[in-house]
């Protein structure tokens, strides 16, 4: 884990279908080339949904983040590239990192 | 959607574009209407320009957004070995390499170019 992360918290739904605010908030910091863990939680799993997920599917396959999951109501099947982490592995995350923004 | 500004005619096809000069209906997009596109805009197209466009069609496709200029320079990067980067896409299309591979590759104008 890097000490230079920022940890971006999605914990919202989407706002409505084809929303994607919530992506480019991250995306202009990705823009920045800030070190960032991307951790759904929360009501902020339906992202994970196979369609909401697609545009979020661009931070994996560009290394411009690394994406969690932390969530008991998470997808039976995660998209490839998202870790699951437990409530202790998220504490040392945002513990380790520079600073926690929450969506 | 935009309300159609003009009319630009292509192999006799008429194809409606905003007040910016993007397509109003994507799906009238071929690889004519690009060229037509650009040289209006006085740009001829070449292979380099053309490599941009297809990979932020490309893009778009898959993620429904257009990619961050950081990824678009990385992926030149890795197929043209002797890329400066930015200085070359920007050599493409001084006014915006995304943008102006959104407008001549039919795609809708992108809300955000980062």
């Amino acid at each position: 884990m890097n000490a230079s992360r920022w940890v971006i918290v999605v914990a919202a739904t989407p706002a409505e279908p084809g929303s994607r605010e919530m992506l480019e908030l991250v995306l202009a910091a990705a823009a920045l080339n800030i070190d960032l863990a991307v951790v759904f939680r929360g009501p902020g799993v339906a992202h994970l949904e196979v369609e909401r997920f697609r545009s979020w599917r661009q931070l994996i396959d560009f290394g411009l983040a690394e994406v969690f999951v932390c969530a008991d109501n998470r997808p039976g099947l995660l998209p490839g590239g998202v870790t699951e982490i437990g409530p202790e592995e998220f504490q040392q995350l945002c513990n380790r990192s520079v600073g926690v923004l929450t969506l | 959607m935009s309300k159609a500004a003009s009319k630009l005619y292509v192999d006799g096809k008429p194809i409606a574009l905003d007040e910016e000069g993007f397509l109003v209906e994507p799906g009238q997009w071929f690889r004519e209407v690009g060229e037509a596109l650009a040289d209006r805009d006085g740009i001829r197209l070449g292979d380099d320009h053309w490599w941009l466009i297809e990979f932020v069609r490309d893009h778009h496709a898959r993620y429904a957004t257009p990619p961050l200029m950081r990824v678009v320079v990385a992926e030149h990067r890795k197929s043209h070995p002797e890329s400066r980067g930015s200085r070359d896409l920007y050599r493409l299309f001084p006014d915006g390499p995304v943008r102006l591979a959104c407008k001549y590759g039919g795609l809708p104008k992108p809300e955000w170019c980062i």
